[in-house]
């Protein structure tokens, strides 16, 4: 292995090579940091592009987008609120709080800090153990997906601070907004009302950057302007304090462990990742009882977790040539025209490409981190801007990211709707991340879920007779005893001593 | 049929076409793709695109309208004037499938759209599970006949699950259909042996990998990336199958504007450079003129609503 990363490291320190990395990861991070545009659409734009260099560097360069916009994706969630990607919207719960709190600066910080560790992570795992894991990622058929699914479900009911029952609630109400679509099992249009564009399904970005962005300014409008000016935004409030640093280093290890694992699996991705990760951090976490308040556990944690993940992806893609999501499925197809074919022979085929991508990855996630802290100090004089100012430029830039990712104005109503949705349900005080949750979740609960039945024709005992779904189930109920039971329990013993 | 005649007097006739040819274009050409940029099909409509703008001195704008598995973006260019200024880049699934087996289709591949070109055809390859005791189509056909299959596809009504149908009466056997979010999730499936087997393009970029074994070219000849794999006539099952890529008008556009646009693709096709990048990609490089895509359309119709029929394949 040492010898095969040197020869990556060879190849990724070349000066081209180096360049279009640089290129990539700048690229990346800035698209992250536009609100809606994500790194498929800039990919997709750029592909025609690397017909002209060499496949490595072409590689090195796409990939930087992908996992470079992983890191510029925080920085609006964090500031405003406005989730970049739909990975890091759950780092709005407590990023935003944090920038509430006048601590903007630490909170980057600590986000790029945890990126760049659960990206590193991310890669040793890749370097080491790549066959070894796509080969367990195969190991996943419908039924371990659906219980996985079904363990996120029910880790993520406590997504949210404020009453349980209106977290469920919106979680439900998520599902049922993930039924919208064409039917992957049946072949039926429900709730499509004859509308093609609904046939997809409801827009994942739409319906992200409605309820987070788009209603964070509803709710504000009226308020004035003082609120925002009053942010202290001093050089002291960039720096983590040492118990901050403290508090989130677990967090950080964990977020990694768990984004390496989604990451791996090609059904499931950084979104999912995060969303996890917060909901562990939620449990386990030293200010668990602050977390939604602004604790840097609910930063670090998904943070880290959604980094780890976009490296990890690169496991099933590379060594299986199978691609996880539509960003990967995109990469394969750039290797196919270059002339690189991903599977099993890649690494013996064109060792190259494969070690000196690992590199490059490396080496663009140092990039990042180097480039991210000094400007850390540029984005949080953002939020100096008096919000008359901001809030219209937010807007345009929310249409227009998600008018980029379809190129459909109809994604734009679905925007508004889910903007003003956003907004009743917080004066009603409704969690929006459950909701969230749902819609992503929801299409593949039920597909896995039917799925698994058609191979068992039937037999709901599937779920049970393989062992990684039987681990998974187990741990479910471990989850429903220690969050249910338990305290129904504590409450009819303290009941019955008094 | 009276389109295709039309045409071919047109042509004969030739005078009002040079005449139509003095004044167009004069502005810049819409060609609709109905994907998201970057996929196959928007990669083989760029090349169209900048091979028809070369030769017609305008540029052809391609604009992405994905939605529907390519019906928003078909839809779209259904109900464009036939002026020669709105092309569309579509498929199979946009000319034939989707408009048989799904009822929300309001326009008629065959009324609504005149043919320019096709730029490429899809090549299928037969694929099982890797541990699966099954080396030819001989084998597989003895073995569906003693176990209860399963196949994967990238959803009901896919290029997958017509193509997997019509070996499957060709054989008189039987399989369930097994559907999942895309070929590639398909794909991983046979590799684990969720599921027995595929009839997909995607099944070429796992050539000689154990998980998964190819067992027949679906197509006519044998496929130039893979010509060691017999092709299911070969080994004794009369099907042939092919999903093209191509260039369509709405209706009412002027013969020799289709004409016009469908020589530099005839030229784009025959080049070295152009073969090369769409057989590193797993596709055939094969032109159609305007008379033979109307035919292929028509022809499929009718193949693919018997198998429609004969399988049950419907969205609701």
């Amino acid at each position: 292995m040492i010898e095969n990363l040197m020869l990556g490291f060879e190849v990724a320190f070349s000066a081209s090579t180096l360049f279009y990395c640089f290129l990539g990861v700048s690229i990346g991070m800035f698209i992250g940091v536009l609100p809606g545009v994500g790194p498929l659409a800039a990919i997709s734009m750029l592909l025609p592009l690397t017909y002209y260099t060499t496949p490595t560097n072409a590689l090195v360069m796409l990939a930087g987008i992908y996992y470079g916009a992983q890191y510029g994706g925080s920085v609006a969630s964090i500031l405003l609120r406005l989730p970049g990607t739909a990975s890091s919207a759950v780092v709005c719960l407590d990023g935003y709080e944090m920038t509430r709190k006048g601590r903007a600066g630490a909170a980057l910080f600590l986000s790029a800090v945890a990126s760049f560790i659960g990206g590193s992570i991310g890669i040793i795992l890749m370097a080491a153990f790549a066959p070894a894991l796509a080969e367990f990622a195969l190991r996943f058929g419908s039924q371990e997906y659906f219980m996985l699914m079904v363990l996120g479900l029910v880790a993520a009911s406590t997504l949210s601070e404020g009453s349980a029952v209106k977290g469920l609630a919106m979680v439900i109400f998520g599902l049922v907004l993930g039924i919208v679509g064409l039917d992957t099992i049946s072949g039926t249009m429900r709730f499509t009302y004859g509308e093609m564009q609904l046939v997809d399904g409801i827009s994942l970005v739409a319906s992200a950057m409605g309820l987070f962005g788009l209603s964070e300014i509803l709710v504000n409008i009226g308020k004035g302007d003082r609120a925002v000016s009053a942010y202290k935004v001093t050089m002291r409030s960039m720096i983590p304090t040492r118990q901050e640093l403290r508090d989130c280093w677990p967090a950080i290890w964990r977020g990694s462990a768990i984004g390496s694992f989604f990451g791996a699996l090609p059904g499931t991705g950084s979104t999912i990742a995060s969303f996890f990760s917060y909901a562990v951090e939620r449990k386990v976490a030293r200010n668990a009882k602050t977390m939604g308040q602004g604790a840097v556990e609910g930063v670090a944690g998904p943070e880290a977790a959604n980094n780890s993940a976009a490296q990890t992806a690169f496991i099933p893609t590379l060594t299986l040539g199978v691609p996880g999501d539509a960003v990967m499925a995109l990469m394969l197809g750039a290797m196919i025209v270059h002339g690189v074919q991903p599977g099993a022979a890649m690494l013996n085929d064109t060792p190259e490409v494969f070690w000196g991508l690992i590199a490059s990855f490396w080496i663009g996630n140092l990039i990042l981190v180097i480039f991210n802290i000094p400007l850390i100090g540029l984005w949080v004089s953002l939020l100096r801007i008096p919000y008359r100012w901001l809030y219209p430029a937010i807007v345009v830039l929310i249409v227009i990211g998600t008018y980029s990712v379809n190129l459909s104005v109809f994604d734009v109503y679905q925007l508004l709707a889910f903007g003003v949705l956003g907004w009743l349900l917080r004066i009603l005080a409704f969690p929006t991340a459950p909701l969230v949750l749902g819609i992503v979740l929801g299409p593949m609960i039920e597909e896995n879920f039917r799925r698994s039945l058609m191979l068992s024709r039937g037999e709901y005992t599937t779920f049970l007779d393989r062992p990684i779904s039987l681990i998974l189930f187990l741990a479910t109920l471990a989850i429903i005893g220690a969050q249910v039971v338990l305290p129904l329990w504590r409450r009819w013993q303290a009941r019955a001593e008094a | 049929m009276r389109k295709t005649l039309a045409s071919s007097l047109a042509l004969i006739v030739g005078f009002g076409a040079t005449q139509a040819l003095a004044e167009w274009p004069e502005r810049p050409i819409t060609m609709i793709v109905p994907y998201n940029p970057g996929g196959t099909t928007d990669i083989l409509a760029r090349r169209a695109a900048d091979a028809i703008s070369a030769a017609v001195g305008q540029p052809v704008v391609v604009e992405n309208r994905p939605g529907a598995g390519g019906v928003v973006g078909a839809t779209q260019a259904a109900q464009a004037e036939g002026d020669g200024y709105t092309i569309f880049f579509g498929n199979n699934a946009t000319q034939v499938v989707q408009p048989l087996i799904n009822p929300a289709v309001s326009y008629d591949p065959q009324a609504d759209f005149v043919g320019v070109a096709t730029v490429a055809d899809a090549a299928s390859f037969l694929a099982v599970n890797g541990d699966l005791p099954v080396t030819n189509v001989e084998e597989f056909v003895s073995w569906l006949g003693e176990n209860d299959a399963t196949y994967g596809t990238a959803g009901v009504g896919s290029m997958g699950q017509f193509t997997a149908e019509m070996f499957l009466l060709a054989t008189e056997t039987d399989a369930t259909h097994i559907p999942y979010q895309g070929s590639n999730n398909a794909m991983a499936a046979v590799m684990s042996g969720e599921i027995d087997f595929m009839a997909d393009p995607v099944a070429a970029t796992q050539a000689g990998d154990s998980h998964l074994r190819i067992i027949a070219a679906l197509t006519a000849d044998r496929h130039p990336n893979l010509p060691d794999m017999p092709t299911a006539r070969e080994q004794g099952v009369d099907m042939a199958i092919e999903g093209w890529f191509g260039v369509w008008a709405p209706d009412g556009t002027d013969p020799a504007y289709l004409q016009a646009m469908s020589a530099p693709l005839a030229d784009l096709v025959a080049s070295d450079d152009y073969r090369e990048q769409v057989l590193r990609m797993g596709i055939l490089p094969i032109y159609r003129d305007p008379a033979a895509t109307d035919a292929a359309v028509n022809a499929m119709m009718v193949d693919f609503a018997e198998i429609r029929d004969a399988a049950g394949i419907t969205i609701e």
